[in-house]
C-alpha cells in the first residue's frame, strides 16, 4: 500500500489549557502509542495521577527525541482511518515565535486549544494574529475542559460567540469548534450523549478523519524558476511547480519580462512526461530560446500575475533590532529575490490585543507585525496571497538571515504610489 | 502523490538551490544507504549527472566490502570522489585499540572533515542524516551553519519557512544542507525498493544477522535479522523495535555522547 501525503497541523494555544494532555489523550484512545509508553501510563493511572498523566506521556516522547536538549519543535506521527497527521508541538517559551513560525509556516491547518473555565486569554489572541499573519486557513478550535463548566452549554454557547468574534475580528472564520474534556476524552472517539446531550456537532477524531486540509485546486500556472541546465544538448528551465500544472505544447509567459514562449518537454531524469502539477520538481525546454533567468515565474495565458514596484504587505519581524522605514534588506518571494526598503509603515500592530499601536510608525520592534508599504528596488511579479499563496507570501531577509516574512494584501501601480493611506 | 513522490520532488528541490546558492558545494558520502540515496537523488535532480564533488572522510576502519561498493558506483555513476584521511592523527596511533570510539570519532571524522573543507574550501557540504535517527539530528533545519569553530549553536537558530533557507554566513562558516531531513529509515528503504538503487551487501542477512547502520567495524556491530533482501528489510521496519543506531557504540559511549560530538561539529 501507497503510503499517503501527510496532513500538518500546529497546534496551539494558551499555556496550561491542555496541549500536551490532547495530544497524549489522542494517542492513548487511538492506540497509538508505543508499547512501552502504554504500559507505563496504565502503571501510572492506577496510582490515580489521573490530571498529569497524559501530559507525561508526551513529554516522555518528546524527551526520547530530544534526549534533553532544549525543546525546539516536535512532531508527532498520528493516524485516523482516512488521513496521515503530523502535529506539530512548538512550546510556548520566550523562542516561541520562531519556532512556531519554522514549524507552523508549512502546516496546512492549525487545533487552536481553549480552556473552558478560562477562556480567551493572551496567548489565544497571540497564537491566532500569527496564524493569520501565517496565512493558515483551517483552525480548529478544540474547547478543552467542558468536564470543569459541567459540560454547560450556555457557558458553551457564550464561549463560542466570543470565539467566533475574536476570529472574525482577524478575518478568519472557525473551521469547527468542539467542546470536549481531554482529560476524561469525552466526545473524542463517541458522541458525548451523556455528558454533553445538546452537541450537534461532529466528534474531535471524526472532524480530523474528515477534515478538508488540502488547498482548494487552483489552477493558475506558477512555476518559479529555480536555475537553468545546459547539458545534454539541451537547456532545462528547472523549478519546483508552486501551482497548477504544465504540460508540452502549452503557450508559457515568463514575469516579469513578458517573454513568451512554447513548452516543448516536460522532464524528470530519464522520464519525458505529458503532465506536470502542483509540489513536482520538474524541468521543461522551450521551442525559442529566449532569455529566461532564476526568479522569473512562468504563466498561462490570461492569468497574470502582478508586475509591480510596490506592495502592501502584512508582515512579521523577528530581528534582534527593530526594522525602521527606508532600512534596506532583500525581499525573496518564491525565486526571486531583490533589494527592497519600508516606505511606508501604516499599522503597528500589538499580536496580544490586535490593538493598533501606532499609525504612520517609524519603525517596528521584535516580535510585531505591521501594516506595510514595500517598495523594491526592481520590478517583480507577484499575487495577492488570497489568490495564490506560493507567491503571494515571501521572507525578509537581514544580515543575519530570515529576519521576518509576510503576506502580499494587493499590488500596488506605480501610479498608485503617493496616495497609499 | 504518495508520500515518497511528496519527500523526493522537496529533496529535489533542496538540492538545487543548494547547487544554485553554493561556489564550493560538496556531498559527504559514506557509501551507506542515506548518502547513497543522496547521490541518486542529485542524478534525478541533474537529470542523470552529478555536477557537485563526493567527499568521503576515511578512518580506514571501514569494511572491505564498502570499499569494493565505492569503486562500483564511481565507476557506474561517474561520480567526482575524493578521499581525505587524517593522516596525522594515524601517525600519532589513534586507532580503535588505542582510544575509545569517541576520540577516535573526533580525530578521525570531526578533525578529518575539519581539515577537508580548509582543503577544498567548502562552502556547503550536503548530508544524508535525518531528523528520526538520532535525537540531536531532530533539532537541524534544512540548511544548518556551523561557525568557524565548527560548532552548532542549536539554540539559536534562524527561522526557516516557505522553503526559503538560510545562505548567508560569516567568513570562516559553512552551511550544512540536510536534503533528507524528513524521511525515515522507511522511507529510505522503500525508495531503494522502488527505484532499485544498490547498496552494500552487509545491510542484508547472513546467518541471522545484518548490519542496520554502517560505520568503523571495530565499534559497529551487526543486529538479528533475517532480513536478505530489500523488500524484506521494508516488512522487517514495520514492526522492529529496536532502534537503527543500536549497533553503533559511538552513541552510547557516554551519556549524550552523540549531541556531544555533534555540537563539536560531528556529522
Amino acid at each position: 500500500m501507497v503510503e499517503q501525503q501527510k496532513y500538518k497541523v500546529v497546534v496551539v494555544g494558551h499555556v496550561d489549557h491542555g496541549k500536551s494532555t490532547l495530544i497524549g489523550r489522542l494517542l492513548y484512545e487511538t492506540k497509538q502509542l508505543p508499547e512501552a509508553k502504554l504500559q507505563e501510563i496504565e502503571r501510572i493511572s492506577q496510582k490515580q495521577f489521573r490530571d498529569v498523566e497524559f501530559a507525561y506521556v508526551l513529554d516522555a516522547l518528546k524527551e526520547e527525541q530530544e534526549q534533553n536538549i532544549t525543546i525546539d519543535i516536535t512532531q508527532v506521527l498520528f493516524k485516523t482511518k482516512n488521513k496521515d497527521y503530523s502535529l506539530i508541538d512548538a512550546p510556548g517559551h520566550k523562542e516561541f515565535i520562531k519556532n512556531m513560525v519554522t514549524g507552523a509556516a508549512n502546516a496546512q491547518g492549525a487545533i487552536l486549544l481553549v480552556s473552558a473555565p478560562e477562556g480567551i486569554r493572551d496567548q489565544t489572541k497571540r497564537h491566532l494574529t500569527l496564524l493569520q499573519v501565517l496565512g493558515l486557513k483551517q483552525i480548529l478550535v478544540v474547547v478543552n475542559k467542558m468536564d470543569l463548566i459541567d459540560y454547560d452549554q450556555e457557558k458553551f454557547i457564550a464561549l463560542e460567540r466570543e470565539i467566533t468574534l475574536l476570529f472574525s475580528k482577524n478575518h478568519l472564520q472557525p473551521a469547527a469548534i468542539i467542546p470536549i474534556s481531554a482529560r476524561d476524552a469525552i466526545n473524542f472517539l463517541s458522541i458525548p450523549q451523556k455528558e454533553m446531550p445538546w452537541y450537534q456537532g461532529r466528534t474531535f477524531y471524526d472532524f480530523l478523519d474528515c477534515w478538508q486540509l488540502t488547498l482548494e485546486k487552483k489552477d493558475l500556472l506558477r512555476f518559479p524558476v529555480q536555475d537553468i541546465y545546459r547539458w545534454n544538448d539541451k537547456r532545462y528551465i528547472v523549478g519546483r511547480i508552486e501551482s497548477g500544472t504544465i504540460s508540452p505544447g502549452e503557450k508559457i509567459i515568463f514575469y516579469p519580462s513578458l517573454k513568451e514562449t512554447i513548452v516543448e518537454t516536460v522532464e524528470q531524469w530519464n522520464n519525458l512526461l505529458t503532465f506536470a502539477s502542483a509540489g513536482e520538481s520538474i524541468g521543461i525546454t522551450m521551442k525559442d530560446q529566449i532569455f529566461v533567468e532564476r526568479g522569473n515565474i512562468a504563466a498561462k495565458e490570461k492569468q497574470p500575475l502582478a508586475i509591480t514596484e510596490e506592495l502592501r504587505a502584512r508582515i512579521f519581524w523577528l530581528g534582534k533590532e527593530p526594522l525602521s522605514a527606508n532600512k534596506q534588506f532583500i525581499l525573496v518571494c518564491a525565486t526571486q529575490e531583490v533589494e527592497a526598503e519600508i516606505i511606508h509603515i501604516r499599522q503597528r500592530i500589538d499580536p496580544e490585543t490586535l490593538n493598533i499601536l501606532q499609525e504612520n510608525a517609524q519603525e517596528i520592534l521584535t516580535n510585531e507585525v505591521a501594516d506595510v508599504i514595500i517598495a523594491p528596488k526592481r520590478t517583480m511579479a507577484v499575487d495577492r496571497f488570497e489568490e495564490v499563496p506560493q507567491t503571494g507570501r515571501f521572507v525578509i531577509l537581514g544580515k543575519n538571515g530570515i529576519s521576518g516574512g509576510g503576506i502580499i494584501l494587493e499590488a500596488l501601480g506605480l501610479s498608485s504610489r503617493t496616495d497609499t493611506s | 502523490m504518495s508520500n515518497l513522490q511528496d519527500l523526493e520532488n522537496r529533496s529535489i528541490f533542496i538540492i538545487r538551490e543548494a547547487y544554485k546558492r553554493f561556489h564550493n558545494l560538496t556531498i559527504l558520502w559514506s557509501f551507506g544507504k542515506d548518502s547513497t540515496v543522496l547521490l541518486w537523488l542529485c542524478r534525478k535532480a541533474f537529470f542523470g549527472r552529478i555536477p557537485i564533488r563526493a567527499l568521503h572522510i576515511d578512518t580506514t576502519f571501514k569494511f572491505p566490502e564498502m570499499y569494493v561498493y565505492r569503486d562500483q558506483l564511481i565507476r557506474e555513476w561517474n561520480i567526482t570522489f575524493v578521499r581525505h584521511v587524517n593522516q596525522d592523527a594515524l601517525d600519532r596511533g589513534v586507532n580503535y585499540s588505542t582510544c575509545d570510539p569517541i576520540t577516535v570519532c573526533e580525530e578521525l571524522k570531526t578533525n578529518g572533515l575539519r581539515q577537508a573543507i580548509e582543503k577544498y574550501k567548502i562552502d556547503g557540504l550536503m548530508l544524508g542524516i535525518r531528523k528520526d535517527e538520532e535525537g540531536s539530528r531532530s533539532k537541524e533545519r534544512y540548511f544548518s551553519p556551523r561557525d568557524k569553530e565548527f560548532q552548532w549553536d542549536y539554540k539559536n537558530q534562524p527561522p526557516e519557512l516557505w522553503d526559503q533557507f538560510n545562505s548567508v554566513y560569516p567568513p570562516g562558516a559553512h552551511i550544512r544542507i540536510h536534503p533528507l531531513l524528513d524521511w525515515t529509515e522507511q522511507n529510505v528503504w522503500e525508495y531503494i525498493q522502488q527505484e532499485g538503487i544498490p547498496v552494500v551487501p552487509l545491510y542484508f542477512s547472513r546467518e541471522g544477522k545484518r548490519y542496520r547502520s554502517l560505520g568503523c567495524m571495530p565499534i559497529t556491530k551487526p543486529v538479528t535479522s533475517s532480513a536478505a533482501t530489500v523488500s524484506e528489510i521494508v516488512e522487517e521496519l514495520k514492526t522492529t523495535k529496536v532502534s537503527e543506531r543500536s549497533g553503533r557504540q559511538q552513541d552510547t559511549a557516554q551519556e549524550y555522547a552523540m549531541q556531544k560530538l555533534r555540537a563539536r561539529g560531528y556529522m
